[in-house]
């Protein structure tokens, strides 16, 4: 049977993620103390079964084997960099949401730029 | 552009309360010595497109909350969701403190109007749409951006953003495992009824979508100024074992 890389990975952060907050409880700084505080966070609960085998379903989800360098090549002069990318759900561009606010013009420049008037 | 700050005393609780649940306290500001104008200013709009990203997925979340209580999903099943919402707020909050360590966002204009996905349409019906979501959003867009913040966190060398990207890893790696856990919820039941025709087109779909994400991180991991602070990553840096990603994120986990 094949078990898919990226499912192992995921299974074993998640089991990772279990031990880690069952043996150590989060602290963050409390108003008015003069030391963190333990805050009374439940150990994250597993969020996957520790079953040794995938479940079918999972199974027929399983994503192809894990291998960036064979992403196609592509042009790299894209102008803007995406930090996080998203699935496509539609056809066409998603509208460009962090722009430069034009710049208001001070009042010094504004009668820089401002025609002079005709010397009588 | 969301609005942080509030003068109302208990609204603040609740973002206390939201604030508790971090894995980990917030980082402090950078001192960002040696830290040349243009590497600044790049990053401060890459951090500004992520208060984008985060901000989305609360959108997306949120229907997907929406479509899981209407479906009767399981208590579990919305608890989960609800703390994904939750946690994508913060992440927000977040994305929106480092826009401020780098010079603020007085002079950007940030459009988070209307963020969430298209509409469903009346032929989609609410259990596909959430199966969708689910498959979509969260297996296979939180399984990959795993590993692109783990190469912005390792190629970033200023100390409050790698703790920043230790924050973002820990909680997205939960996510990824919590999307696996909520698809296995539609494999049974009335749920696996109600979408049933969908089902046997997942495979391909998560098979497209990664391929679709790996090619827009490949082809925009082209370096340039913001290295250090989380904003620029070249193609080696996408190019990562396994083991190593997993050692790197339980890195992230520690205090």
């Amino acid at each position: 049977m094949r078990i898919c890389p990226s499912l192992v990975l995921i299974l074993s952060l998640a089991a990772c993620e279990h031990a880690s907050t069952a043996t150590s409880t989060p602290t963050l700084p409390v108003e008015g103390a003069t030391t963190p505080t333990p805050l009374p966070l439940e150990p994250v609960p597993a969020l996957l079964p520790p079953a040794p085998t995938p479940a079918p379903e999972a199974r027929m989800i399983a994503p192809p084997p894990r291998d960036v360098k064979s992403v196609a090549t592509v042009d790299c002069s894209a102008p803007y960099r995406a930090t996080r990318a998203g699935v496509k759900w539609q056809e066409g561009c998603e509208p460009v949401r962090v722009t430069k606010k034009p710049v208001a013009a001070q009042p010094a420049q504004r009668d820089a730029a401002a025609p002079q008037a005709a010397k009588p | 552009m969301i609005e942080l700050a509030t003068d109302s005393a208990l609204l603040r609780r609740f973002v206390r309360d939201l604030d508790a649940t971090s894995p980990r306290p917030p980082p402090a500001p950078p001192l960002l010595d040696g830290i040349t104008d243009e590497d600044r200013e790049a990053a401060r709009m890459v951090w500004a497109g992520r208060i984008v990203d985060e901000y989305r997925s609360v959108a997306v979340f949120s229907e997907l909350l929406q479509l899981l209580t209407d479906l009767e999903a399981p208590f579990a099943a919305l608890c989960a969701v609800q703390r994904l919402i939750g946690d994508e707020l913060r992440h927000t909050q977040l994305a929106a403190a480092v826009v401020d360590w780098l010079g603020g966002s007085a002079d950007l204009a940030i459009d988070l109007r209307d963020v969430g996905l298209p509409p469903r349409g009346s032929t989609t019906p609410a259990a596909i749409r959430a199966l969708h979501i689910i498959q979509r959003e969260l297996v296979v867009a939180e399984e990959e951006s795993v590993h692109v913040l783990d190469a912005y966190r390792r190629a970033s060398s200023e100390p409050a953003i790698v703790a920043t990207f230790d924050v973002l890893l820990v909680d997205e790696v939960r996510h990824a495992a919590a999307g696996r856990a909520l698809l296995a919820q539609f494999h049974t039941g009335h749920l696996a009824v109600a979408c049933a025709e969908a089902l046997p087109d997942l495979a391909q779909l998560a098979a497209t979508d990664r391929a679709t994400l790996r090619e827009t991180y490949a082809a925009t991991a082209i370096g340039g100024p913001g290295r250090a602070l989380g904003a620029s990553i070249e193609r080696g840096d996408l190019v990562y074992p396994a083991t190593r990603l997993r050692r790197s994120c339980m890195d992230a986990r520690q205090v």
